[in-house]
């Protein structure tokens, strides 16, 4: 499974024929991309999204909201998803289409995907990493890189090499065993916030859960059971040969 | 509570009997398990409906993406959830706020396609919603502080989340994700109702080995969409929940993904306690039109040809309803709600499509319904005083380009683009009907300029309530569709109308506040929706205490 959500290098959607009302560059970018869905509607008539025509933008402002997204809204930057030429395009449509003042384009933004410089080994890494058919049993289940993945485990962007020995092994030393006196449950458990309320993830199952129990209802000792290489357990050999090459290449961007 | 013992025991054994009509309190999404959102309260009547007036309004202060939430009322206490996923608890007699739990999204995080949700789900103690960057989060019901969250899938990853009410059923929560747009492979999931630990995933697109799997060409399986975006219903004899599964993806191109496409567009049966699928029933194989069969089920009993049959109600969004057998998926019944139809000619005597219109790669088709829906996913209401459901129609069309697109994973799988127009020899228009759903035979028909996109309401005292965009709250008689009453909220409807008594007093609540994914679309139909008013404001209702 190709997971490129932050280098994929040019539009899937490319190989569309160009229709007649896709006269000028940026239109079947913006037809395919922008206004697809439920999104900014037909040449920016408004759906779900803002409309966009008699928005009157410039140059540096479309560049900065189509290029990098607008925080806390459903709109993402499309920075990484196009290519130079398509984001150059489309930014001067948004402008045209909005009644902006074409004068402010820049000659060409400063945006666009680069190419990854994944090696063939860290390609199949990061699949491997984020491999969305191992279900809940897969590396960014618990680790983040490159913004995806919940940040249970520890980073691996730092840290030095990770040899697939390593990764196979794991450092479980801070999980602990908890025992809720409630319930009767006991668990291995990563503490995150202590208080007269305990934040832990209960590791005894995949997904990690966060639960919130109070100070007096749980107990905390060494010794958990937990270890890592049950968690990854489905990978093979070359699996993780690929994911430390992966790693490696994290590391240095 | 004041007498809590023998009150509790009475609650109890409803529990045990599964009422399928509301009463008191509005205690799942669908107000029952079977989803009838039919209350059996009568103080309210078509007699005194004209007396109905406000008796407390609840800002949320959480307008973007508008309110689309069914509450849930239980013990006096009403629970709200708001577009980015903050729960309130509410006096339901009063409006007094009893506790917010306020939900943090990842900083900086990009929401899926806009900020809404459609309920929580509650019981065990616990509230229970899902979120805008996929987590299930379960809070403590008299207090509101979090229990537990657990991520399903990373969002962005999956181009996922969840915006439907959790289901809880037993000692688990059941929630689908959304995401059938997108290049992503669907599923279900339960999880532990006190720990948050998952019990199972049911994926709604087979993988290799499975039953189904040889319904997708090569590896169009793995982005095949296939999302259960709505809440379940669920028959506590059979032990068996009824979930829809939506489109394949790409939406509109079909051609990398040749087959039937199993389970997109089925209506399916699942056991709750291990997620082991009973049976399922196709409505649309092989959609190439995003028709999805994603709403919700309405699950009764009634007569067919002279023998009592367990029975289920699904609308599609190409606004076809099919009745089906709830035990085995046996096709009972299929037929037209909108009158603008061309994407089939018809359904046949056994189920199946017939005069597909399927719009050719390159090229741009005139289709209607529009993508919206024939119908939108605001539900039917089910009276058994009547014995008919009630359900909105639209009547809007779209001219539908098909392109050719490879899928990039998580992100948008359309294969095409649509522009909403009107249907050919008139203005696109919507209505609210009333009909006998075994024979589809339609009783009354209440027009709309635009569209409704509220769910509808029915009580016992014969009404039928539900709301339009531009603010107006109404009431209909149920056995004629004669409008009674209305009220002006202030903004659009989108949400889901409830009814729960406190006290002895009847109360009608509606959520208030314009928005929505297809109600973003209606202005480019409807050019004057543009000035249609945001909000997201829970209005409540009464008889004044005199007339009662």
């Amino acid at each position: 499974m190709s997971l490129l959500l932050r280098t994929s290098l040019i539009l899937g959607t490319a190989a569309a024929a160009a229709f007649a009302q896709d006269a000028e560059p940026g239109a079947q970018t913006f037809r395919l991309t922008c206004a697809q869905g439920y999104c900014h509607g037909s040449g920016g008539s408004q759906g779900r999204a803002p409309k966009l025509v008699g928005r009157n933008f410039d140059g540096p402002t479309a560049s900065k909201i189509i290029g990098d997204g607008v925080p806390n809204t459903g709109m993402p930057g499309f920075k990484q998803r196009l290519s130079a030429k398509q984001l150059d395009d489309v930014i001067a449509y948004v402008v045209r289409i909005s009644g902006g003042d074409l004068k402010t384009l820049k000659a060409s933004s400063s945006g666009g995907a680069t190419a990854a410089g994944l090696s063939t080994g860290a390609a199949r890494g990061k699949e491997q990493f984020f491999d969305a058919l191992r279900g809940v049993d897969r590396c960014s289940t618990c680790h983040v890189l490159e913004g995806i993945g919940s940040a249970i485990g520890p980073n691996l962007a730092a840290g030095g090499p990770h040899p697939a020995a390593a990764i196979r092994q794991g450092k479980p030393a801070s999980i602990r065993q908890a025992s809720l006196n409630s319930s009767g449950e006991k668990f291995p458990a990563l503490v995150v916030e202590q208080g007269d309320w305990i934040k832990l993830f209960d590791l005894g199952a995949n997904p990690p859960v966060l639960r919130t129990v109070p100070k007096s209802d749980v107990t905390l000792s060494g010794g958990s059971l937990w270890r890592h290489p049950n968690a990854v357990r489905r990978y093979s050999e070359a699996d993780l040969a690929a994911v430390s090459e992966y790693l490696g290449w994290v590391a240095k961007q | 509570m004041q007498i809590g013992l023998p009150l509790y025991l009475c609650a109890a054994s409803a529990l045990l009997a599964q009422p399928a009509a509301t009463h008191d309190e509005w205690p799942h999404h669908g107000g029952s398990y079977q989803a009838w959102r039919f209350s059996d309260l009568k103080q309210v009547d078509a007699g005194n409906v004209k007396k109905l007036a406000p008796v407390w309004a609840f800002q949320t202060g959480d307008p973007d993406g508008g309110l689309q939430s069914t509450p849930i009322v239980v013990d006096g206490v009403m629970y709200l959830s708001t577009s980015r996923n903050h729960i309130f608890a509410i006096d339901a007699a009063s409006g007094k706020e009893l506790w917010k739990y306020t939900y943090q999204l990842p900083k900086g995080f990009t929401i899926f396609y806009g900020p809404w949700n459609r309920g929580v789900a509650v019981g065990g103690g616990k509230v229970f919603i899902g979120t805008l960057d996929n987590n299930v989060v379960a809070v403590d019901r008299k207090t509101g502080r979090e229990m537990w969250r657990v991520n399903v899938e990373d969002s962005t990853q999956c181009g996922c989340n969840i915006t439907a009410a959790p289901l809880l059923v037993k000692d688990k929560v059941l929630v689908g994700v959304t995401g059938g747009d997108s290049a992503h492979r669907g599923y279900i999931s339960a999880f532990d109702a006190s720990t948050g630990r998952q019990a199972w995933r049911f994926y709604t697109i087979p993988g290799p080995g499975e039953k189904g799997h040889e319904t997708w060409l090569g590896d169009s399986w793995k982005y095949g969409g296939g999302s259960a975006w709505m809440t379940p219903s669920y028959d506590a004899e059979l032990n068996l929940t009824y979930w829809s599964v939506g489109n394949p993806a790409a939406d509109f191109y079909g051609d990398s993904r040749k087959g039937t496409n199993l389970y997109t567009d089925c209506v399916m049966a699942i056991n709750p306690d291990n997620g082991v699928m009973k049976w399922y029933f196709q409505q649309v194989p092989h959609d190439v039109w995003d028709f999805d069969t994603a709403y919700e089920n309405i699950l009764f009993d009634a007569p067919v040809k002279g023998q009592m049959r367990k029975l289920l109600y699904n609308v599609n969004k190409g606004g076809v309803a099919f009745v089906l057998d709830r035990r085995n998926g046996e096709f009972i019944a299929g037929y037209p709600i909108v009158k603008h139809i061309n994407w089939i000619a018809g359904v046949d005597e056994k189920g199946n499509l017939v005069g597909r219109n399927e719009p050719p790669l390159g090229k741009t088709t005139f289709i209607c319904p529009a993508i919206g829906g024939g119908r939108s996913w605001n539900q039917a209401a089910y009276s058994p005083d009547t014995k008919w459901i009630y359900t909105t129609g639209l009547e809007w069309c779209e001219e539908v380009t098909v392109a050719k697109e490879a899928p990039r994973e998580g992100q948008t799988f359309f294969g095409g683009s649509f522009v909403p127009k009107d249907p050919k020899g008139e203005r696109a228009h919507a209505h609210l009907d009333a009909y006998d759903p075994v024979t589809g035979k339609k009783q009354w028909t209440y027009f709309s300029k635009y569209p409704l996109l509220a769910s509808v309401l029915a009580t016992g005292g014969n009404l039928i309530f539900s709301g339009d965009p531009e603010g107006f709250f109404f009431a209909l008689d149920a056995q004629t569709g004669q409008k009674l009453w209305q009220f002006q909220t202030g903004s659009g409807h989108r949400g889901s109308s409830v009814s729960y008594s406190v006290n002895g007093r009847q109360y009608i609540a509606t959520p208030s506040g314009w928005g929505s994914a297809v109600a973003g679309l209606v202005a480019q139909v409807w050019p004057e929706a543009e000035r249609f008013r945001g909000g997201s404001t829970m209005w409540v209702f009464a008889l004044p205490e005199e007339a009662k």
